[in-house]
């Protein structure tokens, strides 16, 4: 494979793998995650809100 | 017809029918049937987000243009696998988030809720273009399914219409969102698979990648071109336009649905947009690779290159095996109808009636009455699949784009900027519309760049300057400071407890047998003196 294809294909495959990695273990690089409360979690019954039990 | 060919598209089915049969057991209420009562395990987040997106465009359509292209093809790869990693990043968790916090299974709901809608045009506005773009898809992408039956068991082109519509309605009627999202799953596994056994196949039979480009080289050089043999602003256009899909992810209703009923928002970052990305990079990038090793093997002996796939699985592989490489393509196609005649069932009935006109009903009313309109929609949109209808065909055609232009800004700027005002939302949306439907329907492609790529922009920048000179809604400071809190992450066995603010996360079936047993040992040393 000549070089100019290798890196065209090859490039653009190792930025995105690297850019999804860095946002994957983000949290893991500040240190920090979003607190997640039952509130946002919201696994009570949708029914609740908009019909009769 | 091909017995090993048959015996594996029945293998499919029945994959099916096992995964439908254990969702309709799950499926107990109406937020079971629409958002998997918004406890969709990550797994299934990640690969029904992925094989959801895709469609037959992966099995079929990208092959076809990396072989009739070359090279080129692979922008569209690049486009799509940031665009990806754009709605995972973008959108994903924070998106998740305040949909929890809202209480929305929709983008409608979310849309009025975000924004304190009262006048209700969000909803409606949302929702009627999302039942027309999604009714219209589902028979366009149905069209795909069908003639991947016809390929698998030789029936016509109406009876493998007939054959697709039966199974997908069936699962989806019987599990709603689980059975959409975990079908997703096994068609995600068989695509993957493809995308990755046939290109290694063909290169093998090729003699090796080199010998393969060594021979495309000689046949037509231009094919190994980035830049498909253009140069200067030509050349730049084309790459933009294939590039073009980055902007599309965030504002597609049948995707971003599966970050509103994942279970834990947390997750969604890791291990989700990892799964998610590692198998849309290694589909796209094996579709161009298939193409062209397709070519290197079929040269210009194939009509049509949008046969490359099954020619290649028929030529290369095993009947068994070429079988499920050809089951993949129909579960490519399978896996984004089912969700989209779901996305439309709810803009139908959730937002266009039960919510607007303030419908209460009993829990099985209301799943019963869901059911009923996926199998109304569904009829529709076979009939106006095969109707050849001007109407059904531009709705087909704008669909993508359509919801591009107008949801994607709306959602990626509204879970950022806390500054977005409702009167920003509705100029963007409308501008970003109205652009983008005008330019398709007369056929306006600035230099070859397909407009909703432009009305994206549009859209962005009219939300920018309409909400920096109008008020945000009322209360929404307050709901992104207690929403989007960070905290420092918690290590080994404190993590799920010793946080002065109560923290509760999802606990996956395997979590909570690990805390239980996490409970049991701490408890032992107290119970012995």
């Amino acid at each position: 494979m000549d070089s100019t294809i290798a890196i065209f294909v090859w490039v653009p495959f190792v930025i995105i793998a690297v850019l999804t990695l860095l946002y994957a273990f983000w949290d893991k690089i500040e240190g920090k995650e979003y607190a997640v409360t039952s509130d946002v979690l919201a696994h009570e019954s949708i029914e609740k809100e908009l019909g009769r039990e | 017809m091909d017995i090993g060919v048959v015996a594996a598209f029945a293998t499919y089915l029945i994959l099916l029918v096992i995964v439908g049969i254990w969702a309709e057991r799950r499926t107990k209420s109406y937020s079971d049937y629409m958002v998997a009562g918004r406890k969709l395990q990550t797994l299934a987040v990640a690969l029904s987000a992925e094989a959801t997106d895709m469609s037959a465009w992966l099995t079929i359509g990208l092959p076809g243009q990396a072989f009739k292209r070359g090279l080129v093809a692979l922008w569209a790869s690049i486009g799509c696998a940031l665009g990806t990693l754009l709605n995972w990043a973008g959108l994903g968790t924070r998106f998740r988030i305040l949909t929890g916090k809202f209480r929305a299974i929709t983008i409608p709901d979310y849309l009025e809720a975000r924004f304190n809608d009262r006048s209700r045009f969000l909803r409606i506005f949302a929702a009627l273009l999302i039942l027309l773009f999604m009714t219209a898809y589902v028979g366009a992408v149905a069209k795909g399914a069908a003639k991947g039956i016809m390929g698998a068991v030789g029936v016509d082109f109406f009876w493998g219409l007939v054959i697709s519509y039966v199974i997908i309605v069936a699962y989806t009627v019987a599990g709603g969102f689980w059975a959409v999202a975990w079908t997703d799953v096994v068609q995600a596994i068989l695509m993957v698979m493809a995308l990755i056994v046939l290109p290694i196949a063909g290169f093998a039979a090729v003699g090796g990648i080199d010998k393969a480009f060594s021979i495309i080289a000689k046949s037509n050089p231009a094919m190994l071109d980035p830049m498909g043999g253009l140069a200067g602003a030509a050349a730049i256009a084309l790459a933009i336009s294939y590039f073009s899909w980055i902007v599309g992810y965030p504002g597609q209703p049948h995707i971003v649905t599966r970050f509103i009923a994942a279970e834990d928002p947390k997750k969604i970052r890791r291990p989700g947009a990892l799964i998610g990305m590692f198998w849309v990079l290694a589909t796209l990038w094996g579709a161009v690779g298939m193409g062209l090793v397709g070519y290197a093997l079929l040269g210009n002996t194939l009509a049509d290159p949008e046969m490359v796939t099954p020619t290649l699985a028929l030529k290369l592989l095993p009947s068994y095996v070429a079988g499920l490489i050809i089951a993949a393509i129909v579960a490519a196609a399978m896996s984004t109808m089912d969700s989209q005649l779901l996305v439309a069932t709810s803009a139908l009935i959730h937002d266009l009636y039960f919510k607007l006109r303030g419908v209460r009903l009993e829990r099985r009313k209301m799943l019963m009455w869901s059911r009923i309109i996926t199998i109304v929609i569904a009829a529709v949109s076979f009939i106006a699949g095969i109707s050849g209808s001007p109407f059904v065909y531009w709705a087909v055609s704008v669909a993508w784009g359509g919801s591009a232009a107008v949801f994607a800004p709306a959602l990626l700027l509204s879970v950022w900027w806390k500054r977005m005002s409702r009167a920003g939302a509705i100029a963007g949306m409308v501008i970003g519309a109205v652009g983008d439907l005008t330019c398709e329907t007369l056929g306006i492609y600035p230099w070859g760049i397909p407009p909703y790529f432009i009305w994206f922009f549009v859209n962005l920048l009219v939300a920018i300057v309409v909400s920096l000179f109008t008020k945000p809604p009322e209360g929404i400071e307050e709901v992104f400071k207690t929403s989007f809190v960070k905290q420092p992450i918690a290590r080994g066995s404190a993590r799920a407890g010793s946080s002065t603010t109560t923290v509760t996360k999802a606990l996956s079936e395997l979590e909570v047998v690990e805390d239980y047993a996490l409970k049991l040992l701490s408890a032992a040393p107290s119970a012995t003196p």
